[in-house]
């Protein structure tokens, strides 16, 4: 009755798999039942425009890399033995100091993620010193973070920025044009080459070894003389920095439609899902963001019978359901 | 309470007849029929998994038998919850019964019984009723306390208080030796058998039979499992101790939440070629001493040396390198990670051995994976990509002891190796300790059963309250000499006046 790895992993995809169409079809159940002479539209605009059309797939593959991103933090987190949902917060910094860079000081884009980076880094490690100094929980140390973060950078941008639009254009990312219209974001390679780096550390480096085992059993791991401490900050660092990252690519790729309270919200609980479905495995998070991100863009481009939440309510359906494969059967 | 006026000493009290229950996992048992007479206190022996704790649990209401059935006071019964078993009168103590923080001992004493809505002018009756029948049956349990400040002990008295409050007459005790010392065993007997007078019965659950042979009018043996026979002593070769390999001055464990400490100034050391147990309460913070000696411990003072090195204050990396080995007896807490294969599990203790760089050097650690499963004669069962939890517990202890043993460490630090294990892994287990010892090795064996340290030591220090009570050679001390010490009697009695003259013999 023994399970070998590779039907383990198989039947965690298949698993994945059924959730995901599962919340699909409840998705697409919702849709009938408000409008069922629409419905038909509607879906097609949800589940297809973000793939087929040029418009579609051009914004997709802008949201991409953030949602990978963030599922990669949130995962790197997980597999530490943190819930990082301060990850919208440490977005939002990023994207603060990026949007800063660029348009204060006009610096070259990746100067611009470089600060984005490491400022969402240093907002991580807030939760890490409330953490360790006087046991605060990373949960909830995390999402009042995130409200700070919020209000903070609306009241430093509206203060700061307004009016000074003109430094912009200089620091906006590079992409390489595929199609007429379509190009691929410098992000998008960089967000894949993350998840390809974290994807070999965490199987094949003696580090990715140490921060499993603290991750997952502290105690064991500081008796087999691993630094548990050092490797949870390192960890907590990193994942500050995907978030971040991501934040600022969110303002360098000109995603400016929506607003950063949104886009910041919906990032941190699509990322989540996105990593909790794919088991924190940083290659499977990247088909798996590519469907959030079709599925985010199709949300937005919905006939107006359909409210535009459809998406994230795809999302959130999807992550109770991720959230029932990590629970523990009795 | 219709059992109680109906007290007739010599009738069936419960009668369970052809029970069998099976799990997926082929553990279970299967057509087992036990009579229970009013008035006697009966003993269930039987070893690991053969079903002693399915069988209280059964009588507890806690799980249901696939087929046979139970009958109490001649009326066959359905225990299908706790509140069923309360109802017809049956009452469960054991090693994990929980308690709630926060609740006095009183209230805990009152859960589940049909007085009417706890009320104060209630609790300070059932106060009195308790402090009395403390007093009538000779329990030594103060019932003011709060469940917290309770040790495990006296946990187990507040159990058999609570049976006895809420008038049961089927009192059913798994495993209660394995918390008792052998004179608390004594003082139970003398409970039951004033309770069993007034027309109750009795069932008491235990490994060993040398126990229930001591307290119960008479014993069934569960079959298909063999009892730990503890008067059988293994064969160990005679080796001279050799030189020390671990030293201890005064070495102190504080614990900021319990008055006593785990180790209270305590100096003693540990010999090449010698097994050297401590031996305490349960409660006793074992793995607050154990943490402490590998490094991951906190409030630490005094001076350790391993081969003349000071270690006192060394982190657990560099014990490893110096040789140190440490066997958890809770594989989920200190030895195992969960998600982790056995092959990366296997490596735990010393992946630093097996990198380049940064990356690990996935062959040898395989290899050397292979080697230790091979060592722990599991190669049919197991394979190294499976997880912990794929692996019996048993099956998992004799990995980490293949482990431990693996890098030849020159001090094994072990925790309770044999109390959980069945006869057969536990003659595994001696075996590999005294090669070990045979080797000129040391190791230090950590536990809270006499019957463990008689068969494993081959000195014995007793501890009570973080304190050496005294030093034993197994070969000319009986078990119940190590109980009174462990308890702490011999000091009440030396300091307290009241001796008791006869014990010692």
């Amino acid at each position: 009755m023994k399970k070998r790895a590779g039907q383990r992993s198989g039947r965690r995809i298949l698993r994945s798999l059924t959730v995901f169409a599962a919340s699909a079809a409840l998705c697409a159940a919702l849709f009938l039942i408000v409008n069922p002479r629409e419905s038909g539209d509607g879906l097609q605009a949800l589940f297809l425009s973000g793939f087929s059309t040029q418009a579609g797939l051009r914004k997709t593959l802008l949201f991409w890399p953030l949602l990978l991103l963030s599922a990669l933090s949130f995962g790197t987190a997980w597999k530490a033995g943190f819930v990082n949902l301060g990850l919208p917060g440490q977005f939002i910094v990023g994207a603060a100091l990026a949007l800063a860079g660029a348009l204060l000081f006009a610096l070259p884009w990746w100067v611009c993620l470089l600060a984005a980076a490491v400022t969402g880094a240093a907002w991580s490690l807030l939760s890490g010193i409330l953490k360790t100094r006087f046991r605060v929980s990373e949960v909830l140390s995390g999402v009042m973070l995130n409200f700070l973060a919020l209000y903070l950078a609306q009241w430093l941008w509206e203060d700061a920025l307004s009016g000074r639009g003109e430094g912009g254009a200089s620091s906006a990312m590079p992409g390489l044009l595929i199609s007429e219209g379509v190009s691929v974001p410098a992000g998008l390679f960089l967000a894949l080459g993350l998840c390809a780096a974290a994807w070999a550390a965490e199987r094949f480096s003696v580090f990715g070894y140490e921060v499993k085992a603290g991750g997952s059993n502290p105690e064991a791991a500081a008796r087999a003389g691993m630094p548990v401490q050092r490797n949870a900050t390192i960890t907590l660092a990193l994942t500050g920095a995907f978030a971040g990252l991501a934040g600022g690519m969110c303002v360098l790729s000109g995603l400016t439609e929506t607003t950063l309270a949104v886009v910041s919200g919906r990032m941190g609980f699509t990322g989540m899902a996105v990593s909790l479905l794919c088991f924190g495995h940083p290659l499977g998070m990247i088909p798996a963001a590519f469907l959030a991100a079709g599925l985010w863009t199709g949300g937005e481009a919905l006939p107006s019978a359909f409210p535009g939440e459809a998406a994230d309510l795809l999302a959130a359906l999807t992550l109770l359901g991720a959230s029932v494969l990590h629970g523990k059967r009795k | 309470m219709e059992g109680k006026g109906a007290g007739k000493i010599g009738g069936l009290a419960l009668e369970m007849r052809h029970i069998s229950k099976r799990f997926s996992d082929s553990t279970g048992i299967a057509d087992f029929s036990l009579c229970l007479e009013k008035g006697k206190i009966h003993g269930l022996a039987g070893g690991r998994q053969a079903g002693k704790t399915l069988l209280a649990r059964m009588l507890g209401g806690l799980c249901l038998p696939d087929s046979g059935s139970i009958l109490i006071d001649g009326e066959k019964v359905n225990l299908r919850n706790p509140r069923d078993a309360a109802a017809w009168g049956i009452g469960n103590a054991g090693e994990e019964s929980p308690y709630i923080i926060g609740l006095s001992l009183i209230e805990h004493l009152l859960l589940g019984a049909e007085f009417a809505p706890c009320g104060r002018m209630n609790q300070r009756t059932a106060r009195k009723l308790a402090e009395e029948l403390c007093e009538q049956y000779g329990i030594p349990l103060d019932v003011s306390l709060r469940a917290e400040e309770l040790s495990r002990a006296d946990w187990l008295w507040a159990e058999i208080l609570r049976m006895l409050l809420q008038e049961k007459d089927i009192l059913v005790l798994d495993a209660p030796d394995e918390i008792f010392t052998p004179q608390e065993m004594d003082g139970l007997a003398a409970v039951l058998r004033k309770a069993c007078r007034e027309g109750s019965a009795a069932l008491i659950l235990s490994r060993s039979m040398e126990t229930l042979n001591a307290c119960c009018d008479e014993v069934t043996v569960l079959p298909d499992a063999s009892p730990v026979d503890s008067t059988q002593t293994p064969v160990k070769k005679e080796i001279a101790p050799g030189g020390i390999v671990l030293e201890a001055r005064r070495f102190t464990v504080r614990d900021m939440e319990s008055e006593a400490d785990p180790a209270a100034g305590i100096s003693f050391e540990v010999r090449a070629g010698e097994i050297l147990c401590l031996l305490g309460r349960p409660d006793h913070g074992w793995d607050q001493v154990g943490a402490a000696l590998m490094g991951t411990g906190s409030n630490v003072s005094g001076l350790v040396r391993l081969l003349g090195k000071e270690i006192t204050h060394a982190s657990a990396r560099k014990r490893l390198a110096m040789g140190m080995a440490y066997l958890p007896k809770d594989w989920t807490r200190l030895g195992m990670i969960e998600g982790f294969t056995l092959e990366e599990n296997l490596a735990l203790e010393r992946y630093r051995e097996f990198r380049e760089g940064g990356w690990i050097h996935r062959r040898l650690r395989r290899n050397e994976a292979r080697k230790m499963l091979a060592e722990s004669g599991l190669t049919d069962t197991a394979a190294l990509k499976d997880f912990p939890g794929d692996l019996e517990d048993e099956e998992l202890f004799r990995l980490l002891l293949a482990r431990a043993l693996d890098r030849k460490p020159v001090l094994l630090i072990a925790e309770e190796p044999i109390r959980r294990a069945s006869a057969e892994t536990a003659a595994f287990i001696r075996e590999t300790l005294f090669a070990h010892r045979a080797n000129h090795r040391a190791a230090l064996v950590l536990t809270s059963q006499p019957e463990e340290a008689m068969e494993l030591a081959d000195r014995i220090l007793v501890l009570h309250d973080g304190e050496i009570m005294g030093e034993f050679d197994p070969a000319y001390t009986m078990t119940r000499e190590l109980g009174w010490y462990m308890s702490g009697q011999w000091r009440q009695q030396r300091y307290g006046g009241s001796a008791i003259e006869g014990e010692d013999a």
